[in-house]
């Protein structure tokens, strides 16, 4: 069964321009002097973030926003690579729950990443603080959730028997015209 | 054992040296065409072509530079590393399949040739293998320099002295031996030696630098806090919207990596790419964790006052190993990190002298060279010695050559090839005319934001400027001119 006939390729675009407007506002912002870093007070080899909160209060929601628009773009890339054909509800429902997993992963390291600001270190998860495990266990491991789409997925929707059927006639032409290469 | 480290890693690397000649040697009896030269005949296996996917995306940076970074900014660089899971993944769903059914149904030895035979366009083919030469030339000459570098700095450490140009030509030697000797096939399988290396030196170290520390990683996160909180927190020093541009630049890029997607079509079957992909997520997953941790170790360790301060940011690795790793593991580690700018490196030499014998005179005459794989083993030659000659050129004389040229680097293949190549082997409404502006457009921004050293507001990184414009221009360009009616095969292909 289909689903609605959107095509990939209009959805990605809107990501691009979505993401070109949210950087342009970034630019329009006043940067802050810390907004980069600044070499560290002590160890000259080092630099230091500074005060979090002065440097990311007005740029917040866009960098929030820029996240999730690239979540959305990949999951629109994945869904662009399989063939319109084998595009059905079922893997619609899947690779929208995976993206809305890695949205709330993302937007949980934000939340938790502001709620820091108050110079309290927060609690930490094996090893890191909160919102940093957040970045390195959650954002590093939810797209195994795609890749399991894609593993357990893909004799039904990335290359099923019928396309090994007709990819082997489509050598099978090419080998009686001389023009296989496989 | 103390007295004996430099020994052993010397040793270690010696060894690693003389496993990749032996490789070259037994792949040069496999090696009887330019097809065997450039594809490996499409042989691999799934492990082979995964693990050789993920090494060659993951050059000496991940054990030189990466670690040095994050003693410097904190955690900011492995966005880089955290993009891996999800722009393996979308680089499989758009490429895995459709590259290994092209290379399958025509006569396909580089990504050019995919270009054209997907365009119907010399144009697009001439452009997409001059842009990898430009990056080629760039990526190279920093691998080159890297290896001649470190090798200079662990034999001075075992009391030897060999000049910077030396150790560039030992170094240098063997790689293009086996390269020379075995191609592609070679090269994969020096890879796979490398790939299993690092991911086993990657979990070995990350335990080795619990080991080093007081209250291990968890006591080195509460140390970086009491410091910068910044720092420790999942933007690093360098902020958001840094971290973010790397994030898209090193996720959506890795479908537009020549050296790393042409492995995609050396798999023994279309079917092989099911456990590709997760086999190459989690080796560099495993081989990436110790640019964490040596980098959040040495960061500590040395704010702790443990350690002296670092007179530069990429001695963290070298450094954390030489004092607080045992020293066969400190060989191993090395070792590995020779493994990985190798890795990297014959790829990239591989994909080099395709675009020289093969694609320039396919685009310019409508045939490769004649004795192709007599050409395509001097280009590699040739290629190593131009390489070799910029990065001493820079090292002495003008870094800025080296830096220019590494602008035409990750950030310039993105941009290019994933419009050309990802996108376009996915809709069928792409265009040369889209291909070649996109292809266009990527040099000209790199080049020019790294020629009059742009700095844009915030951190905006010039390689996401890149991507953007090009996936923009590409698909409006594409809406915007006429299409011309696809190739048949190509179209069925497509439609697979």
């Amino acid at each position: 069964m289909k689903f609605i006939e959107l095509e990939p390729v209009a959805g990605i675009l809107v990501t691009f321009l979505v993401a070109t407007v949210l950087l342009i506002s970034v630019v329009m912002v006043e940067e802050p002097a810390n907004s980069r870093g600044e070499v560290h007070s002590e160890i000259q080899s080092m630099r230091q973030g500074g005060d979090a909160a002065s440097r990311n209060t007005d740029i917040f929601s866009q960098v929030w926003g820029l996240g999730l628009s690239m979540i959305v773009m990949y999951a629109l890339f994945m869904s662009l690579g399989v063939s319109p054909q084998r595009r059905d509800r079922c893997l619609a429902l899947y690779l929208g729950c995976a993206t809305l997993f890695v949205g709330a992963t993302w937007s949980a390291l934000m939340v938790t990443y502001r709620d820091s600001w108050t110079g309290v270190m927060p609690p930490t998860f094996l090893g890191f603080p909160i919102p940093s495990a957040w970045m390195l266990y959650g954002m590093w491991a939810s797209p195994l959730l795609f890749i399991a789409i894609y593993w357990f997925g893909f004799r039904r929707w990335i290359f099923t028997v019928e396309d090994e059927n007709r990819y082997e006639a489509l050598c099978a032409c090419l080998r009686s015209t001389g023009r296989h290469w496989d | 054992m103390e007295e004996y480290r430099s020994p052993i890693i010397l040793g270690s690397i010696m060894l690693y040296m003389a496993i990749c000649i032996g490789v070259g040697i037994w792949a040069m009896r496999r090696t009887q065409s330019s097809r065997d030269f450039f594809m490996a005949g499409r042989s691999l296996g799934a492990l082979v072509a995964a693990v050789a996917i993920f090494s060659s995306g993951l050059s000496g940076f991940g054990f030189v530079g990466g670690p040095g970074l994050v003693y410097t900014t904190g955690l900011s660089s492995l966005w880089m590393a955290v993009a891996s899971s999800i722009g393996y993944t979308t680089g499989f769903f758009l490429l895995a399949k459709r590259l290994r059914i092209v290379a399958g149904t025509h006569d396909i030895v580089s990504l050019p040739d995919v270009v054209a035979a997907r365009y119907n366009s010399e144009i697009a083919r001439l452009l997409t293998a001059i842009a990898i030469i430009l990056g080629v030339m760039g990526y190279l000459a920093t691998q080159i320099l890297a290896m001649g570098v470190v090798l200079q700095s662990i034999l001075l450490a075992s009391g030897l002295s060999l000049s910077l140009i030396a150790c560039i030509a030992v170094s240098t030697g063997v790689l293009v031996f086996y390269c020379v000797t075995g191609g592609i096939i070679a090269s994969v399988y020096t890879d796979l030696i490398q790939g299993l290396l690092m991911a086993v030196v990657g979990m070995c170290v990350v335990i080795a630098a619990n080991a080093a520390l007081d209250g291990g990683l968890a006591g080195a996160s509460m140390e970086l806090w009491l410091d910068d909180p910044e720092s420790i927190g999942p933007f690093g020093t360098v902020g958001g919207i840094t971290s973010l541009c790397w994030y898209f630049i090193f996720g959506l890029g890795f479908a537009g990596q020549p050296h790393v997607i042409t492995k995609m079509m050396m798999s023994r079957t279309v079917g092989d790419a099911r456990n590709m992909l997760p086999i190459a997520v989690i080796g560099y997953a495993f081989a990436a964790i110790l640019w964490l941790a040596i980098g959040v170790a040495m960061r500590a360790l040395v704010i702790q006052g443990t350690h002296p301060e670092l007179t530069a940011a990429d001695l963290a690795a070298p450094e954390f190993l030489q004092h607080y790793v045992h020293p066969v593991l400190a060989g191993l580690v090395f070792a590995g990190l020779f493994a990985a700018i190798m890795s990297t490196a014959d790829g990239f030499l591989n994909i080099g002298s395709a675009a020289v014998v093969h694609d320039i005179p396919t685009a310019l005459r409508g045939r490769g060279l004649d004795r192709e794989l007599f050409w395509a083993r001097m280009a590699t030659v040739g290629l190593a010695i131009v390489a070799a000659g910029f990065a001493l050129y820079s090292y002495y004389a003008n870094a800025r050559l080296v830096a220019l040229l590494g602008a035409f680097g990750w950030s310039t293949f993105a941009a290019a090839l994933v419009p050309v190549v990802a996108l376009g082997l996915n809709w069928k409404r792409a265009t040369a005319r889209a291909a070649c502006a996109a292809i266009f457009l990527s040099l000209v921004v790199n080049f020019t934001i790294e020629l009059f050293n742009i700095t844009l507001p915030f951190g905006i990184q010039g390689g996401m400027l890149a991507i953007l414009s090009s996936m923009i221009v590409f698909i409006v360009v594409s809406l915007l001119s006429s299409q011309r009616k696809l190739d048949p095969v190509i179209e069925e292909v497509m439609d697979i």
